[in-house]
C-alpha cells in the first residue's frame, strides 16, 4: 500500500495553507489525483448553482422554471424555514415570496435594455432575438439571466426553428439517458454515477394555436403539458392531484437516487407570475406609444405560457 | 404493510418510465406550425398614438428605468427610503422619484 493511499484512507479532511505560494499545495493535488482533468472533469454538485445561504446548504432539489433564473429563485424562496432535500414538499406552504422583493424585477436601466435588445416592432423581431440567444450570440433574455450552455447543442437547432416559426422558447432540456455523471456537459453529481433527464420545454405561444398543440399532445399518451396565460386560465392533462414529477435524477454508488430537478404545478403558477411581470417590465423599457411597447404588451397579455414534457407517463 | 410511502414510490416509478429513445418527440409536436404574418408591424392603439415618447416611463433621477435601477448606489425599490446623499432626491433634482 503506498503513502499516498494511506494517507487517502485515513483523511476525511485536510486543509493546507498556502500562504500565496500554491505551486506546493497544486503538485500534492496533482500527485493525490484531486485536481479536474479532461479525464476526471470537475462536475458540479448538482444541476443548478446550488446556494451558499446559511440553511440551504443541504437543498438539493429545486422546479426546472428558474433554471436560467437561479437569483430569483433564491430570493422567492429566502423565507422559507427550510429547503427540499431529497424530496419536493408542498409549496403552497410556505407559498412563494411576492414579486416586489428586489432582485425580482428585470434588470438593467431601459436604455441598457433596449440596447441589448433593439426596438422589436413584430413577432418575427422578437423571435430572432430567441434565436440570437439560442445560437449563443445574445447573452441573455428577459427571462434568462444567463447565457445559454452546451447542454442545449443537441437540440439548438431545434429550438431556433421553433422560435423562427413563432413559437418562442423560454426554457428546455434534452432527455439524457443515462451519461457518467462525470459527462463534461450533462454530468453532475459524485464520481461512477450515472445521470438521466426527461426532454422539457417551455414556451410562449399565441392562443390560436393551442388547440391543434393539445391535440397533438393528447394523441401521445405519454405527454403531458400545462398551459396557462397572464390572467391564470389554466389547461392542462395532468392528474389534477399531480404532485412533483422528476425531469432530472443520478443514480449513483451507495446513494439513494437523487432526483434534483422537478416539474410540479404551484411552483410553475408561481414562476407564472414572475415570467409575465418581466415581460411587463421588458415592454415598459419602451415608451407607451411606441410599437415595441404595444407588441410586448399584446404577446404578454394573450399569449399563453406552455410546458411540454413526460411528466406523469 | 409497504415501508416506502406511496409519494416517493410513484415518483420513483414515474422516473424511470421514460423512452429516452423520443429524444426529440417534443419538437415533432410542432411540424408544419408557423405562425402567419410573422413580419407584420404591430399598430399602436389609436389612445395611446397622441402620447409623447417619454410620458408613463419609469425616471430616476433623469436615467429611464425599470423601477430597480441604482439610485446613486443607493438601492430603492420601495423598502428604503428615496435619499441621496441625505437631501430627498425630490428636492435635489426636481423629479419626483
Amino acid at each position: 500500500m503506498t503513502m499516498t493511499t494511506t494517507m487517502m484512507m485515513l483523511l476525511a479532511n485536510f486543509i493546507s495553507y498556502t500562504m500565496n505560494l500554491a505551486t506546493a499545495t497544486q503538485m500534492v493535488l496533482e500527485e493525490l489525483d484531486l485536481l479536474p482533468s479532461v479525464d476526471t472533469p470537475e462536475t458540479p454538485a448538482l444541476p443548478f448553482r446550488a446556494s451558499l445561504g446559511l440553511g440551504r446548504r443541504d437543498e438539493n432539489v429545486r422546479p426546472i422554471f428558474w433554471k436560467k433564473r437561479q437569483t430569483a429563485y433564491v430570493t422567492r424562496t429566502k423565507e422559507w424555514d427550510e429547503f427540499p432535500n431529497g424530496r419536493w414538499g408542498d409549496s403552497r406552504s410556505p407559498a412563494f415570496g411576492e414579486l416586489d422583493a428586489y432582485g425580482i424585477g428585470l434588470r438593467g436601466t431601459n436604455e441598457q435594455n433596449i440596447k441589448l435588445w433593439g426596438e422589436p416592432t413584430c413577432v418575427n423581431d422578437v423571435a430572432n432575438l430567441f434565436v440570437k440567444y439560442v445560437e449563443g450570440t445574445l447573452a441573455s433574455l428577459p427571462w434568462s439571466d444567463d447565457p445559454i450552455t452546451a447542454e442545449a447543442d443537441t437540440i439548438k437547432a431545434n429550438l431556433a426553428d421553433l422560435n423562427r416559426s413563432g413559437f418562442l422558447t423560454i426554457n428546455s432540456q434534452p432527455a439524457i439517458n443515462g451519461v457518467k455523471s462525470s459527462h463534461q456537459v450533462h454530468g453532475w453529481g459524485p464520481k461512477n454515477g450515472y445521470v438521466y433527464q426527461k426532454a422539457y420545454i417551455e414556451l410562449l405561444i399565441k392562443p390560436e394555436f393551442l388547440p391543434e398543440l393539445i391535440s397533438r399532445i393528447e394523441k401521445d399518451s405519454e405527454l403531458s403539458y400545462y398551459a396557462v396565460n397572464k390572467s391564470g386560465s389554466l389547461m392542462s392533462n395532468s392528474p389534477s392531484e399531480g404532485g412533483p414529477n422528476a425531469v432530472t435524477w443520478g443514480v449513483f454508488p451507495g446513494k439513494e437516487i437523487v432526483q434534483p430537478t422537478i416539474v410540479e404545478l404551484i411552483s410553475f403558477l408561481a414562476w407564472k407570475d414572475e415570467f409575465y411581470r418581466l415581460g411587463n417590465d421588458w415592454a415598459t423599457c419602451y415608451p407607451a406609444a411606441s410599437k415595441s411597447r404595444s407588441l410586448i404588451t399584446g404577446i404578454m397579455d394573450s399569449w399563453y405560457l406552455v410546458n411540454i414534457g413526460e411528466f406523469y407517463t | 404493510m409497504s415501508f416506502i410511502p406511496d409519494h416517493p414510490r410513484t415518483w420513483l416509478i414515474e422516473a424511470v418510465d421514460n423512452d429516452f429513445h423520443r429524444t426529440h418527440i417534443l419538437f415533432e409536436l410542432f411540424h408544419d406550425l408557423k405562425l402567419k404574418n410573422i413580419e407584420e408591424d404591430v399598430e399602436v392603439p389609436a389612445s395611446l398614438q397622441n402620447m409623447s415618447l417619454n410620458e408613463d416611463k419609469h425616471q430616476t433621477n433623469g436615467v429611464l428605468t425599470n423601477g430597480h435601477a441604482k439610485e446613486n448606489g443607493v438601492l430603492t425599490n420601495g423598502d428604503h427610503k428615496h435619499e441621496t446623499n441625505g437631501i430627498a432626491a425630490s428636492q435635489s433634482n426636481g423629479i419626483t422619484v
